[in-house]
């Protein structure tokens, strides 16, 4: 079946409507979890969104809860690719997480290649180490299907960011799957 | 002679075709009649086969524990299928609306648990354990019991409570509750 281009997300609030701004990204691997998989690791800025806060404590207090995954892009920004989650159990909330393809890419990437992210509420400046016992949200991504289009997209953004470095079109390509296979291998590294 | 008039009359004016196409006509209305009544009889007994629980709550409460324990709560249900064909219970939620210690309203969803955490008091009747088999017309009740970390309802100023079935064709019943009494005394 052909995939429909476009879907509403439930939102209770207009602030649900609003992507959350990622403010440091890091990434956790541990046997315990994910067989050593490198899991990439987003803090967002909760600071407008204090129910997201709720969200990722009220998951410490259950086994396992439950979502829905979605990848979505946006017809007005295209160089933006967005994570849409909604939240179904115990808490009900949607979160729409907005990644910059050019800036942010390779956490995509690398949530495509773990198969999971993990989510941290934050403020501006806050990094990982300055508290690891922070409570973490592990959300499994799964496989949605969007893996096909992430590819294409991420591919074209890196010829012509290599295209503007000044590089001809067909070596560009070439550049960029060269890129994409260190970035892939990296990212399969298990502890 | 008259009489062979008449006859004669009667024959003159009979006229056969029309009095055939006017009798077809009845017939036909009167099949018209029939099938409609029967498709209406049809459509009332698919009516009936599908799906149509009646979720009713009985009685809801709520124990508190300790810290470890966290909060349990227990809603005597009572379920009746009106339905011609067996439906059943394939998960039930309890939907809590509350709201934060600053000031958002958030809703909480809690799955039903098969058993009670030890270090609560039992409640006396059958506890339901979905899924729930409904036969055609006919009624279950019993006990549902949903559990809440401490974590999770600490602090929480609650609103509203929403009881919700799934029945298996994905139809969801609920109900929804205010108040719920609090029950103390705990197992030893």
């Amino acid at each position: 079946m052909k995939p429909k281009k476009h879907q509403l997300i439930p939102a209770s609030s207009p602030e649900e409507a609003r992507a959350i701004p990622i403010v440091a990204d890091a990434a956790i691997a541990t046997q315990a979890i994910g067989h050593g998989r490198l899991v990439p690791l987003i803090i967002l800025d909760t600071s407008n969104r204090p129910d997201m806060d709720e969200v990722i404590n009220a998951q410490e207090h259950v086994l396992n809860g439950e979502l829905t995954v979605q990848w979505g892009a946006f017809p007005k920004r295209q160089d933006h690719f967005a994570l849409i989650l909604c939240f179904q159990h115990p808490i009900e909330r949607t979160a729409i997480i907005e990644f910059n393809i050019s800036k942010q890419g390779s956490i995509v990437e690398q949530i495509f290649q773990a198969g999971a992210i993990y989510l941290q509420s934050g403020r501006v400046g806050d990094r990982l180490k300055h508290d690891l016992d922070r409570p973490k949200m592990l959300v499994d991504v799964g496989v949605t299907g969007a893996k096909k289009f992430w590819d294409k997209i991420y591919f074209a953004d890196l010829v012509k960011k290599m295209r503007r470095n000044g590089l001809k079109k067909s070596e560009a390509r070439v550049r960029a799957q060269e890129y994409l296979k260190v970035l892939r291998e990296i990212g399969s590294l298990r502890v | 002679m008259l009489g062979r008039v008449d006859i004669m009359n009667f024959i003159d004016w009979f006229d056969f075709p029309k009095s055939l196409s006017l009798a077809a006509f009845c017939i036909s209305l009167f099949s018209l009649y029939f099938s409609g009544a029967r498709s209406q009889l049809a459509r009332a007994q698919e009516a009936r086969k599908l799906p149509n629980l009646v979720l009713n709550l009985v009685h809801g409460q709520f124990q508190q524990g300790d810290a470890e324990n966290g909060r349990l709560y227990a809603f005597k249900l009572m379920v009746n299928n009106r339905a011609d064909n067996r439906n059943a219970i394939a998960a039930a939620k309890l939907s809590v609306t509350y709201l934060t210690e600053t000031r958002i309203l958030m809703k909480m969803v809690l799955i039903a648990t098969d058993l009670p955490k030890t270090g609560f008091l039992m409640q006396e009747g059958q506890t339901l354990s979905v899924p729930i088999e409904v036969d055609a017309h006919n009624s279950v009740a019993g006990w549902v019991y949903f559990h809440a970390a401490e974590g999770l309802v600490k602090g929480k100023h609650i609103e509203q409570y929403e009881l919700e079935i799934t029945d298996t064709h994905d139809k969801v019943y609920s109900v929804s509750e205010t108040f719920l009494k609090e029950v103390r005394g705990f197992e030893a």
